[in-house]
């Protein structure tokens, strides 16, 4: 893999929180999960930007579409 | 990791090939063309022969690529003589485990992988030159796993023609409604490690 590069992150508690939250159901370090989010991030951000639209279906097969900035 | 054992079917013997990691989409492309080229002289014979085309005979690499734009993907290969014998598209954006054991776990999922048509016996016969490639890509999706903590869980949906191959050391979770009706398969933790250990499949 790449060259790896730090950054310090300031969250707040409750951002903290739910990120160990996500560590710990994911049995994930933060690192891991931070990558996580930023390879969602990317892909759905470049999707919506041409033109896709997110749902997210429940268990009754109903979709709600998902607002992402 | 950055070795992968072939068969070199002429000669009965197991080869060093080097394993790349991280290919860039010009490198997949050029792969794709090549590949392509051989790929129709071997269809026309298997034409005239009327025998049946491989299942993936379609894939086009060059689309493919598109995806590596995107940190969520890569593509390794596997190099061997200044020529690519195999490719395999992962997502590292995580699936969630199917497998009761692996419930809401992060998953890596392989989403193509392929040998070099004149490494398939469906395009050449007994003409195939080296064996090994599919298993050396697996084992390098598990470790892919591991590095990304995933504890070398890995998933895939298989073409009919390589459930056999995939049955032998992966989990059936039987055929996926939502995916094409393709039969989804998962290696459970236990096996990755063993695999890693250099176990047998």
């Amino acid at each position: 893999m790449a060259d790896k590069k730090t950054m310090t992150v300031n969250l707040s508690d409750a951002e903290m929180r739910a990120l160990e939250e996500i560590c710990e159901q994911k049995d994930l370090s933060k690192t891991a999960v931070v990558r996580q989010a930023l390879r969602l991030y990317q892909l759905v951000n470049a999707k919506i930007a041409g033109g896709a639209k997110l749902f997210i279906e429940d268990e009754k097969k109903e979709k709600a579409e998902l607002m992402v900035i | 990791m950055n070795r992968a054992q072939l068969w070199e079917r002429k000669t009965d013997r197991v080869v060093s090939a080097e394993l790349l990691p991280s290919m860039t989409p010009e490198q997949v492309v050029q792969t794709g063309e090549n590949w392509q080229r051989f790929r129709v002289q071997a269809r026309a014979r298997l034409r005239r022969e009327r025998a049946p085309v491989p299942e993936h005979d379609h894939w086009d690499w060059d689309e493919k690529s598109h995806d590596l734009k995107f940190t969520a993907y890569r593509c390794l290969g596997i190099r061997y003589e200044d020529e690519i014998q195999g490719l395999m598209m992962i997502s590292t954006l995580a699936v969630e485990g199917r497998l009761l054991v692996h419930k809401g776990k992060p998953v890596l999922y392989v989403k193509y992988i392929e040998s070099a048509p004149w490494n398939l016996k469906a395009y050449v016969g007994a003409e195939a030159r080296f064996g090994g490639i599919g298993i050396s890509l697996i084992r390098a999706a598990i470790a892919v796993s591991v590095e990304e903590e995933f504890r070398g869980r890995i998933a895939l949906h298989s073409l009919p023609q390589s459930e056999p191959f995939y049955g032998r050391f992966m989990e059936d979770l039987g055929i996926d409604p939502d995916v094409e009706r393709l039969r989804y398969f998962e290696v459970s933790e236990e096996r990755a490690l063993k695999f890693m250990r250099g176990g047998d499949v």
